[in-house]
């Protein structure tokens, strides 16, 4: 990973000339013009994760350079975003009218460079606009191409709603910025004793809720779920949570102490209170909000609320590491939040699958006799709503298994380490409610007659392409964690090496740094 | 023995393609196939017995250390052995009462993969690996018990069943994860040896609650017991299975398991003797109040499940020995007696006990296996349900004057069995022929061979019991911890314990001689109003009215509601860490205002007023538009020129875009009505003054900014240019300049378009 700010921004780069490419391309007249955006978008996205791939994580010292930081947590978050993107790219590849193709696969470009600046930025400016260089394409996709009421309604209230958020969060940040004096977030000491930290915080975590959809910020969700079409719901449950918590670890790292492994997140307790609160009220909200769905669209959306309650259970244990098995909160989240993006995308690749086919996959009754009438479907969907569930050997039970073996272990000192227990009750009481309505799910599938048969067999070889990628990885990381989790863990060995700071050449270090690999040997050699 | 896993499994999955070739063959099949199996381990009983348990481990995420191992010793063996035996009759049965139904296929799929789970849980040695077969057989269970899915009863009662095992299951995942951290590993072989330690531990009582959770929701211990009953809607060899001698049993078999880890604390005996024994009593008792033959039989599982708690958390050398002999005499018998109801039911399509009378004429063997079971379950010498419940009755007379309650209560509930036993085993087999739906008339080999195979094992067992001791003692041993050394005798001589077994059985008769008149006497309605059960509805019920009121009040679908949550819910948060951070005084305290500014801030306030209350849309835009002029003097004031020309034009161009806009939208309609507009006005100045006081609190802090004099420094030396706001706009703030002016080209390409969309016509092409 040496040279200038070029070479470094390679990925991001490559994925943005071809999202300007297929805008460009997409405004074209003739048919095969028209066509290539989808091509072009998915090349750009394999060729920007092989190089990514080629840069390989970050040495022991992230270089710091532009407002950015080249860290491990970059490098494992592009790396996701970029796999889970491609999946989205697939699931998307008949859902636009052709003249639409170029915007819509433009846009999913966009957002995805955007998740991957999220990663890098190490300024709060550029962390804000990056986070909106999320945001704002999804509003877009949200109601493109749909002509119905519904979705233009659904569009218009994620926008406004969103463009709120927008301004709670840069308000927080001019907060953070007037207690620290700088932007840049390597040089940030916040003391979270200062009552401008608590209130900058506060107001930042209050934009952040949103974009996660964490209670009360959820409101939107169901109703912009529930609007948009299959395939950008799917994606509406990856790219804006990825890009919030990722914003979130930012923030919340402002505030640690070099004992960070061992010691836990040092935190205002206001913020501690309100993150527990949230992640309280956002499991119980989403999952007994889900029971009550008939639309499947709509309970999907709710556990999407659910889900990311989960995450912040795992987020507020903490990157506490030492001292037993399972017990670091935060690559749990890292790891969650990849087998989530995956397993939502898949279940509602079958929905849109389902739609392609001809055939509405809105309500609960739409689903069935799936069993019968598309075994294979129906096949994918369970593996999706098992996982969801949390139910091995799907991926799904694992993540789940760590986020709460994490906050169950933190075993902090005093009310922390017990709320930290409490939460994670909650969150075990929680999955079995949530069981309620998945099963539904597979339950109409499987067990009630079908209503009608298949309509038509139009192209779909791109959307079950998709599926059986969601599928595969569900299945792959389910019975082989090893792998992803040996990467979510990557980030967190960053924590123990102090930034090595570079202004405008790449400063190497004298001494051979030490690998993240020989530092990750290392310890589990002790 | 992970191979005999990966068999099930296959096997599991090749069933509906066995079955489409073998069509009626298929339960001999399968049956064959899982005998194997049996014989598969039947072949470890010699190196076991000797005590040279077998273990395998493969690491499964290594950064964690979490690994799937196995681990075959006594107990395990025992269970696999039940597992495999009685799931090789009971595929036979199935092949015979399942005949012709067009999802045999599936059955068989669904009954391998929960036979192979099973053999799972008892084989794991990780805990987590455990946990993960332990929800395997939670979800098999719920595919076997809604297998008749038209059934709406059958629905509800496999999503009853999943739930409660589900959400046990996770509160046990949860006492597995402490027990882990506790222990320093999730080796169950490892965890044994530090039992002492962990007895100590601070998190020892946390842990045990929730390893019990799912050790009693899965054996259905009171008051998780209900779903058990209901779960008899399944088809009658899935109930023999799962529900009466396999599934039911892993909590117990949970118990045994970590015995050596958790047991013989005060915390441990008391809490499994208090649920054991009551649970034996309510399921004794609830059995005989009901008169279907299936649930009559569900209730005394209940009962021996509790009975089976009670001696495991008794914990002595005997009650550990009496455990491992019920568990083994249960299994028999029990199974049994559910084939024979299903073969009644089969016969003559009839379900209650009271109907059923003098079928011995029609079907002599599957009456003769229901007498032999039916024996085994009253505990009548010669049976091996007889030794194991002398072995019950010396382990709990040897606690002395304690024991006392215990012994009632066994009392009570092991006669209350064999009236059971009688009105399941005998009744129906007896006295005069009563009219029936169907032709009564004997059930064909596949259906009375299981019944019979597992009866006359229990006779044999009983005959010979000796030949049990080898494999009871290596089951015991691994409860135990230390090695065990049963005595089991066909005829234990005259003595206390044996007073006691004849004075049960005597009880028991006669209690079913006054069965019609109890069953009137005890009124089932009220009970049952008050039960468990209805516990669990109560729960989903208010689930979903909490469920209800939220949609009301969060999901209402207007977007103004939704900014009202918000807008609340931060005013609340921002405004709290305000005051306290700042105070009141403090924030009142700030620097006074210049005339400029109070200017500005009498101008704001009125423009926005004005945009609220106009009646017409170009008014409100306007004063919308002087609002955002307003704020750009405010920049101006305070020394970001560049900021305040961006500004201007900014807001000229909104006001440009909003008047083509609002040209082409219908006329403004009000549609609020007061309250809802003095409820907006509320929220609107909660909002108003959060931001004020947010300004106020800024404001009042020393700038930690550096720029202007940075800007003015650096001007003349850097960039060579001596009016500062253009040097900043040219040169410091280049790259932001372009952005905007590329933003306004944009907003002007807009603006364009607009204009060219307005009806009637035709603007200059481009």
């Amino acid at each position: 990973m040496n040279g200038d700010l070029f070479t470094l921004l390679a990925p991001e780069l490559i994925v943005i000339g071809g999202a300007v490419l297929a805008l460009l391309l997409g405004l074209g007249a003739s048919p095969g013009a028209r066509s290539a955006p989808r091509a072009l978008a998915l090349l750009s996205v394999f060729a920007a994760f092989l190089v990514t791939w080629y840069y390989g994580p970050s040495p022991a010292k992230p270089l710091e350079l532009a407002g950015m930081r080249f860290d491990s947590l970059a490098y494992y978050i592009r790396l996701i975003a970029l796999s889970v993107g491609a999946l989205v790219l697939l699931v998307h590849w008949h859902l636009p009218h052709p003249a639409e193709r170029g915007d819509v696969f433009a846009m999913i470009l966009f957002s995805l460079a955007g998740i991957m600046l999220t990663s890098l930025a190490n300024d709060l400016v550029l962390l804000f606009l990056t986070i909106e260089l999320v945001s704002i394409p999804t509003y877009i996709l949200v109601s493109i191409g749909r002509s119905d009421i519904r979705a233009q309604e659904a569009g218009l209230k994620y926008f406004f709603l969103g463009t709120l958020s927008a301004a709670l969060l840069v308000y927080g940040f001019s907060f953070l910025y007037g207690a620290a004096g700088t932007t840049n977030l390597s040089r940030m000491q916040l003391s979270p004793a200062g009552g401008f930290v608590t209130i900058g915080l506060l107001l930042a975590f209050a934009g952040v809720a949103f974009k996660i959809a964490a209670a009360p910020f959820h409101v939107y969700a169901a109703d912009v779920y529930q609007g948009a079409a299959a395939p950008v719901t799917g994606l509406l449950g990856f790219f804006p949570k990825v890009a919030g918590f990722v914003a979130l670890i930012k923030l919340l790292f402002l505030m640690q102490p070099s004992d960070l492994l061992t010691a836990g997140w040092n935190m205002p307790g206001a913020a501690f209170v309100f993150l527990w609160v949230v992640a309280a009220a956002t499991m119980t909200l989403g999952n007994v909000l889900g029971l009550m769905q008939t639309n499947v669209k709509r309970m999907l959306a709710y556990s999407s609320i659910a889900h990311s309650g989960y995450m912040l259970v795992a987020l507020l244990a903490g990157p506490v590491a030492s001292g037993g098995p399972l017990r670091d909160g935060l690559s749990a989240m890292l790891f969650y939040i990849v087998v989530y993006g995956i397993m939502n995308l898949g279940a509602f690749a079958v929905l849109a699958l389902i739609q392609a086919r001809g055939r509405p996959a809105e309500e609960l009754d739409d689903l069935a006799g799936l069993g019968r009438r598309e075994p294979l479907a129906a096949l994918a969907l369970a593996i999706c709503v098992f996982s969801l569930m949390g139910l091995p050997p799907t991926a799904g039970f694992f993540a789940k298994v760590y986020v709460f073996s994490a906050a169950i272990s933190n075993g902090a000192a005093g009310w922390h380490g017990l709320s930290l227990i409490v939460l994670a009750v909650i969150g075990l009481i929680n999955s079995a409610i949530a069981a309620g309505y998945y099963l539904r799910i597979v339950a109409t599938c499987y067990l009630r007659e079908p209503v009608a048969e298949p309509i038509a067999e139009p192209r779909t070889a791109g959307i079950r392409l998709g599926l059986l990628g969601c599928c595969i990885a569900i299945l792959v990381i389910g019975v082989w964690p090893g792998g992803l989790l040996y990467m979510s863990r990557l980030p967190f060995y960053d924590l123990s090496a102090p930034p090595a700071v570079a202004t405008h050449s790449n400063a190497q270090s004298p001494e051979p740094a030490e690998t993240t690999e020989q530092v990750y040997a290392k310890e589990m050699n002790s | 023995m992970p191979e005999s896993l990966l068999f099930g499994f296959a096997l599991a999955a090749f069933s509906p393609l066995i079955h489409r070739f073998a069509r009626g063959a298929t339960g001999w099949v399968m049956g064959a196939l899982v005998a194997g199996l049996t014989v598969r381990f039947a072949l470890y009983v010699p190196a076991i017995t000797a005590g040279n348990p077998v273990r395998t481990c493969w690491a499964w995420v290594p950064p964690l250390g979490v690994n799937v191992s196995f681990y075959l010793d006594g107990l395990s063996l025992l269970f696999a052995l039940l597992i495999c035996g009685i799931g090789s009759l009971v595929a036979i049965y199935a092949g015979g009462s399942l005949r012709g139904h067009p999802q045999l296929g599936r059955f068989y799929l669904y009954l391998l993969a929960f036979m192979t789970s099973m053999l799972g849980v008892v084989l794991a040695d990780n805990l987590l690996t455990l946990y993960v077969f332990w929800e395997l057989t939670s979800l098999t269970s719920y595919l076997l018990i809604g297998f008749n899915h038209e059934d709406s009863r059958a629905r509800q009662a496999a999503l009853q069943a999943l739930l409660v095992t589900v959400a046990g299951g996770l509160a046990m995942l949860a006492g597995f994860v402490l027990l882990g951290l506790a222990g320093g590993s999730f080796e169950i072989s490892v965890l044994s040896g530090r039992g002492p330690a962990l007895r100590e531990h601070a998190t020892y009582l946390p842990l045990l609650a929730l390893i019990l959770a799912g050790a009693f929701t899965k054996s259905a211990q009171f008051p998780f017991h209900f779903w058990l009953p209901n779960a008899m809607v399944a088809p009658t060899p899935v109930s023999a299975y799962l529900h009466s001698s396999t599934m039911v049993k892993a909590g117990v078999y949970l118990l045994a398991r970590l015995s050596p880890v958790l047991a013989d604390t005060a915390a441990w005996t008391a809490a499994l003797s208090t649920v054991g024994a009551v649970t034996m009593v309510i399921g004794a008792t609830l059995a005989l109040l009901h008169t279907d033959l299936k649930r009559i039989l569900a209730y005394t599982t209940i009962s021996v499940l509790g009975g089976l708690t009670l001696l495991l958390g008794l914990g002595t050398s005997s009650a550990v020995v009496a455990a491992m002999a019920l568990l083994v005499a249960h299994a028999l018998y029990k199974a049994a007696l559910f084939l024979v109801a299903g073969n009644v039911d089969h016969a003559t399509g009839i379900r209650d006990v009271r109907q059923a009378s003098g079928l011995a004429r029609v079907m002599p063997i599957t009456a003769a296996a229901a007498v032999l079971a039916a024996m085994s379950n009253a505990g009548v010498p010669a049976s091996f349900g007889f030794i194991s419940k002398e072995l019950i009755y010396e382990a709990i007379w040897g606690l002395s004057a304690r024991g006392l309650p215990l012994l009632a209560a066994t009392f009570l509930a092991n006669a209350l069995l064999v009236t059971t036993a009688i009105l399941v085993g005998v009744r129906p087999f007896f006295g005069r022929r009563t009219a029936m739906p169907h032709m009564p008339h004997e059930t064909p080999i596949a259906l009375w061979l299981g019944p019979l195979v597992l009866a006359l094992g229990g006779l044999v067992l009983g005959l010979v019991p000796a030949r049990t001791e080898p494999m009871l003692a290596a089951a015991a041993t691994a409860v135990e911890g230390q090695p065990a050394h049963p005595h089991l005798a066909l005829w234990p001589g005259f003595n206390v314990v044996l007073a006691l077994s004849a004075v049960t059985v005597l009880g028991g008769i006669g209690l079913y001689l006054a069965w019609e008149r109890v069953r009137r006497v005890v009124p089932l309605a009220t009970i049952t109003r008050f039960g468990a059960d209805r516990g669990y509805d109560l729960t989903l019920e208010a689930m979903l009215r909490f469920g209800t009121l939220q949609t009301r009040v969060l999901q209402s679908g207007y977007l103004r509601f939704y900014l009202i949550i918000i807008i609340l819910t931060v005013v609340s948060l921002a405004g709290w860490a305000l005051l306290k951070g700042e105070g009141v005084v403090k924030l009142l305290a700030g620097r006074w205002p210049s005339i400029y500014e109070w200017i500005i801030a009498g101008l704001v306030p009125l423009a926005a007023l004005l945009a609220i209350l106009s009646q017409s849309r170009l008014t409100a835009v306007i004063a919308l538009g002087t609002v955002g002029y307003g704020l750009a003097l405010l920049y101006l004031l305070y020394g970001a020129p560049d900021l305040a020309m961006t500004q201007f034009a900014i807001e000229t161009l909104t006001v440009v875009l909003f008047v083509l806009v609002v040209y082409r939208l219908p006329p403004l309609v009000r549609f609020a009505n007061w309250p809802s507009r003095v409820r907006d006005a509320m929220v609107a100045l909660a909002g108003g003054a959060l931001m004020t006081g947010l300004l106020l609190a800024a404001t009042a802090r020393p700038g930690a900014s550096s720029l202007s004099p940075f800007y003015a420094e650096h001007s003349l030396s850097d960039a060579y240019g001596r009016n500062v706001v253009n040097v900043i706009l040219v040169d410091f703030r280049a790259l932001d300049t372009l952005g905007e002016i590329t933003v306004l080209t944009v907003a002007a390409i807009g603006v364009h378009a607009l204009l060219r969309l307005l009806p009637g016509r035709k603007g200059p092409r481009l």
